[in-house]
């Protein structure tokens, strides 16, 4: 299989303190990669830097074969729109807007989908989220895990090579965590690689590789 | 562009009533602005009307006492001596019957001989050494360019070698038309003609064929001058009386251009609290919607995208604006009329509509423009996410 992302010496510090320190790590098509580690070790600062969020202080990360360094703003922006997809703790969504708002304004931006099409789209995802009654619903009137499901949702319209998942289980119960591994299944049977941030050990058994985050080093379990 | 107004569609639908209470307060700012510019428009206009364009502050009038009756040579003499003065009317008006020669009508006009450095004041120029000007109300009687004659009586020593007197057609060319207005030195309808042909009909009219003047009215461009040529003449013609506008209300044209200073410099404050005041405005509005833009970047949006599509949204609130604020002008300033009697509408309601528009919609944009540019550059060059995404 393809490596999708490949991680080499990456080492990022706030003032003195060093959070991660040469790491480094191979994430191939189809693959789920779990990062564990206990809070504040630098778990997010790892997804944010992998998904262009921050930027490290050295190493290099080579998305799809080539290194993220040598693409320019606008070609970030496009891997991002094309081939990148999120699920964070606090789910960002437009919390004004109602779900089907949340989805359209991501489609129509991600695509040139015509407004059949993107309903189309709309209506599936929802339904394999399990959220199409929820359709006209304002995100912030849902609970946390319809939340969550709603970014899943997000996340299941367009084919993505690579998802990264933070904390996803965190303002979520039991229930909701299941359909949660139950959906990323899905999205690794689309041949989409996830790197999961957690200390839930509700992923263990979903994960390829686990890692463990300690004192800035990455080690595999 | 289809993208970026259905999005802003969907955000417009979500945020308008959070932005109600931004542009109710840019509108009632937009009012006041109205209301302080219209009295500032009508207070300046009034006196720009009466005092600064008006053309009799111009003129000045000499009335020698009977001793100093001269020639009209003489009194020209001695007062073009005085270089500030620009030209001398003498006063020899009295009314004629004008006759069209290719139709029926006539008109009583009164004809004054004026120099041609003069006919500035009426609003009329000419390159021709014989000019005759009507004023416009005659349009309708006499065309331009036309024929028209009018009798004049005049001296002569008839064959007996006495002194006689007769009646003389005299014909003129209608060479255009001026405006009349409000001069209380002279009197109304005057038919100016040029000072040659003035001069020598009124020499015929004295049977010594001088010219012998009671009054004259002299012109001066620079009217702050005024005053000097009055003490000028006031040397030459000791006994003389001296009449002009600015003699009256002098401290006024001080006065006018303190209060047109004064109007611009407070438009241009009222324009700068206006531009800060919407920037505050744009900033607080922008402030709740960091998320928005962060979200946006990280869906891997264009940042012109993101650019457009709150310029958009801030467009939309800026003509929401415009309206509310031209309607509530309309009605306030009808009512201003109706109650108070003041007119603050009629002239100038297409400069608040033109001001309304600027502020409310263009330097909304420009001022959104330069904001959201700002937010998505920062949050892209610093990487931001967390904190936009908070």
């Amino acid at each position: 299989m393809v490596n999708i992302l490949k991680v080499r010496g990456l080492t990022k510090s706030y003032e003195d303190h060093t959070v991660l320190e040469n790491v480094e790590f191979e994430l191939k098509q189809n693959e789920i990669m779990l990062i564990k580690g206990r809070s504040g070790t630098g778990k997010s600062t790892l997804l944010n830097i992998c998904s262009m969020l921050e930027n490290p202080d050295a190493g290099e990360i080579i998305f799809d074969g080539k290194n993220l360094d040598s693409y320019d703003h606008k070609e970030k922006q496009d891997i991002l729109r094309n081939h990148l997809g999120y699920i964070f703790q606090d789910y960002n969504l437009f919390e004004d807007l109602t779900v089907y708002d949340n989805l359209y304004i991501y489609l129509t931006l991600s695509s040139d989908l015509n407004k059949s099409k993107i309903n189309e789209l709309i209506r599936n995802s929802l339904d394999e989220v399990g959220l199409l009654s929820k359709i006209k619903s304002k995100a912030k009137l849902l609970s946390g895990g319809e939340r969550q499901r709603v970014a899943l949702a997000r996340t299941l319209l367009l084919p993505r090579k690579l998802v990264f998942a933070d904390e996803p289980t965190a303002n979520i119960d039991e229930e909701n965590s299941a359909k949660l591994i139950n959906i990323f299944n899905k999205l690794k049977d689309k041949n989409t690689a996830i790197i999961i941030v957690s200390h839930d050990d509700i992923f263990d058994s979903l994960a390829d590789k686990i890692y463990l985050l300690e004192g800035g080093k990455l080690c595999q379990k | 562009m289809s993208k970026v107004i259905s999005v802003s569609k969907i955000f417009i639908k979500s945020n308008v009533k959070k932005f109600t209470s931004s542009i109710l307060s840019l509108a009632s700012f937009l009012l006041i602005v109205n209301l302080l510019l219209g009295i500032i428009l009508s207070t300046t206009g009034i006196f720009s009307d009466s005092l600064t364009d008006n053309n009799t502050m111009h003129f000045m009038e000499v009335i020698f006492d009977s001793a100093n009756e001269g020639s009209i040579d003489e009194i020209k003499e001695n007062l073009y001596k005085i270089n500030k003065i620009e030209s001398i009317v003498w006063d020899f008006c009295h009314p004629i019957m004008l006759n069209a020669v290719d139709s029926d009508a006539n008109a009583i006009l009164n004809i004054i001989g004026i120099p041609k450095e003069a006919l500035k004041y009426f609003n009329i120029t000419t390159d021709k050494s014989e000019y005759f000007f009507i004023p416009s109300r005659q349009k309708g009687s006499f065309s331009k360019g036309s024929e028209a004659v009018f009798e004049e009586g005049e001296y002569f020593i008839n064959e007996e070698g006495n002194l006689d007197s007769k009646l003389v057609n005299h014909q003129v060319i209608i060479d255009d038309y001026y405006k009349e207005f409000d001069f209380d030195m002279l009197p109304p309808d005057l038919a100016l003609i040029d000072e040659a042909r003035m001069l020598a009909i009124t020499e015929r009219m004295y049977p010594d064929g001088k010219v012998h003047v009671h009054r004259i009215l002299v012109t001066c461009d620079d009217i702050s001058s005024m005053k000097d040529i009055e003490t000028q003449i006031s040397q030459i013609y000791p006994d003389a009386t001296i009449r002009y506008s600015l003699k009256y209300s002098k401290e006024l044209p001080t006065f006018s251009v303190m209060l047109i200073t004064g109007s611009s410099i407070i438009i241009v404050i009222l324009l700068i609290i206006c531009i800060i005041n919407i920037r505050n405005n744009v900033n607080q509005i922008l402030d709740t919607r960091n998320r928005d833009i962060g979200l946006l970047t990280l869906f891997g949006t264009g940042d012109k995208y993101i650019k457009s599509i709150f310029i958009h949204e801030f467009s939309f609130y800026g003509f929401i604006t415009f309206i509310i604020a031209t309607l509530s002008n309309l009605i306030l300033f009808v009512l201003f009329k109706m109650v108070l009697r003041l007119d603050l509408l009629t002239d100038y309601f297409l400069i608040y509509l033109i001001l309304n528009l600027t502020i409310s919609v263009l330097v909304f944009c420009l001022v959104s423009f330069l904001q959201i540019s700002r937010r998505v550059k920062k949050l892209n060059k610093a990487k931001l996410f967390k904190e936009f995404l908070k």
